[in-house]
């Protein structure tokens, strides 16, 4: 999108004498304005996986995540593997495994929790959502961070990905592993999504922000190694409770006006 | 016939000693003379390659093979050198109790839990850290000592 206008006009510009070329050159024009929105198929692709998760009532994703580290501040957490498990309408529980710094999130529709197990110290704030979407929207807004894949695991699949997104379209075929899959890339003001849907089981299977308003566009970058469809998940999960000698730490969300960009997993 | 002069024999043996110590004295003599130029209180051996005009001075410890020295903790791989102006003491780091930071995201692995009116302080190097959550964050910020006691610090941001 970002380089198809400027070569039409620039070709334009150059060689206008060529008929087949200032053709070539306003048809590029017409597809450079195509591409600047979201494209159709994108947004059946996107409908499409949003329809199979939608047919879960549970979800359990097991993925690895990579974060550049001009993101993070270089622990153990801005690498490695996260799980993610949510019940619908409304329950959600994160955890990432990092040793002293594992980091757990956990909601049950009326209280937010957040946990530094290994650390001994937690959050516990009153928190009632009627979904998950809500509950994203929430913890966003009065605490400063967006959980984990909260947006591919949303109810509306289509509308949370292409929400402040100024174009969509699919970049072509591309293998995650061993699944072919399609890429899509979404552009919006400060930073892209390049999101990888299975062509057969239409599961994301990859997802890469890409902060393009940093210097060196710094990544992160989320690898989904396996999707578990309504499986057996004890309900005390998305209740839990920190232990009896955990602290309770202030929550707070930043006073910067343009804080750092940092990516809370989870 | 020659005779025997016990003084004469006994100045020569005096003579004697006198150049013999002259001569040990001048082989480990100090260092501004200049038959030994390292002198007898120098520790660098006459192997040490760097000379006497070394700014780090004959009592450095620092041999051959390392040379910043026993006492330097910065490690053989640390690249400030000898002109720091540091001091060899500093081991550098956001760790150093010297140039605490004002708040951080991790802690070291040596810090302990302690526990002041019921308050729990991370303590590492010296300093007492007070943990904040900040956008879902752990925030750990400096906490003053204040009577020999942490007091909670504000939010840093």
């Amino acid at each position: 999108m970002k380089i198809h206008a400027p070569i039409a006009l620039l070709t334009v510009l150059f060689m206008p004498k060529n008929p087949t070329v200032v053709t070539l050159c306003v048809l590029s024009l017409f597809t450079a304005a195509a591409v600047a929105q979201v494209q159709p198929d994108a947004k059946a692709l996107l409908d499409s996986a949003g329809q199979k998760l939608a047919t879960a009532q549970t979800i359990r994703l097991t993925a690895q995540h990579k974060l550049d580290p001009s993101l993070g501040y270089g622990g153990k957490i801005d690498r490695g593997p996260i799980t993610v498990t949510l019940q619908r309408p409304n329950k959600f529980h994160a955890i990432q495994p990092a040793g002293d710094e594992t980091r757990e999130v956990a909601s049950d529709g009326k209280h937010f929790v957040l946990m530094y197990p290994q650390r001994k110290h937690h959050a516990i704030e009153p928190l009632r959502t009627a979904s998950n979407e809500e509950f994203a929207d929430a913890v966003d807004q009065k605490i400063g961070f967006r959980p984990p894949l909260a947006e591919l695991l949303a109810g509306n699949l289509t509308a949370e990905m292409l929400r402040n997104v100024t174009a969509a379209g699919i970049v072509g075929p591309e293998y995650v592993g061993f699944t072919r899959c399609k890429r899509l890339l979404l552009v919006q003001d400060g930073m892209t999504t390049d999101l990888w849907i299975g062509g057969k089981d239409k599961l994301p299977r990859r997802m890469k922000f890409t902060f393009t308003e940093f210097s060196g566009k710094p990544t992160w970058d989320i690898r989904i190694r396996k999707w578990e469809m309504n499986p057996a998940v004890d309900d005390s999960l998305f209740s839990k409770r920190p232990a009896a000698d955990s602290t309770r730490v202030a929550l707070l969300k930043s006073l910067r006006s343009t804080p750092k960009p940092i990516v809370i997993v989870p | 016939m020659k005779s025997y002069s016990p003084l004469k024999n006994a100045t020569g043996a005096l003579a004697l000693c006198v150049l013999l110590g002259s001569a040990a004295f001048l082989q480990a003599g100090p260092r501004q003379m200049p038959g030994n130029p390292r002198g007898i209180a120098d520790p660098r051996g006459i192997a040490d390659p760097r000379g006497v005009r070394d700014p780090r001075g004959i009592a450095d410890p620092r041999g051959v093979r390392d040379p910043r020295g026993i006492a330097d903790p910065r490690g053989v791989l640390d690249p400030r050198g000898i002109a720091d102006p540091r001091g060899v003491f500093d081991p550098r780091g956001p760790f150093d109790p010297r140039n605490p930071h004002r708040y951080m995201y991790g802690l070291p692995g040596g810090y302990a839990l302690r526990t002041f009116g019921g308050t729990k302080y991370y303590y590492c190097s010296g300093s007492y850290y007070y943990a904040y959550y900040i956008n879902g964050q752990a925030v750990y910020t400096l906490a003053k000592v204040v009577n020999g006691v942490p007091v909670i610090p504000p939010r840093p941001y």
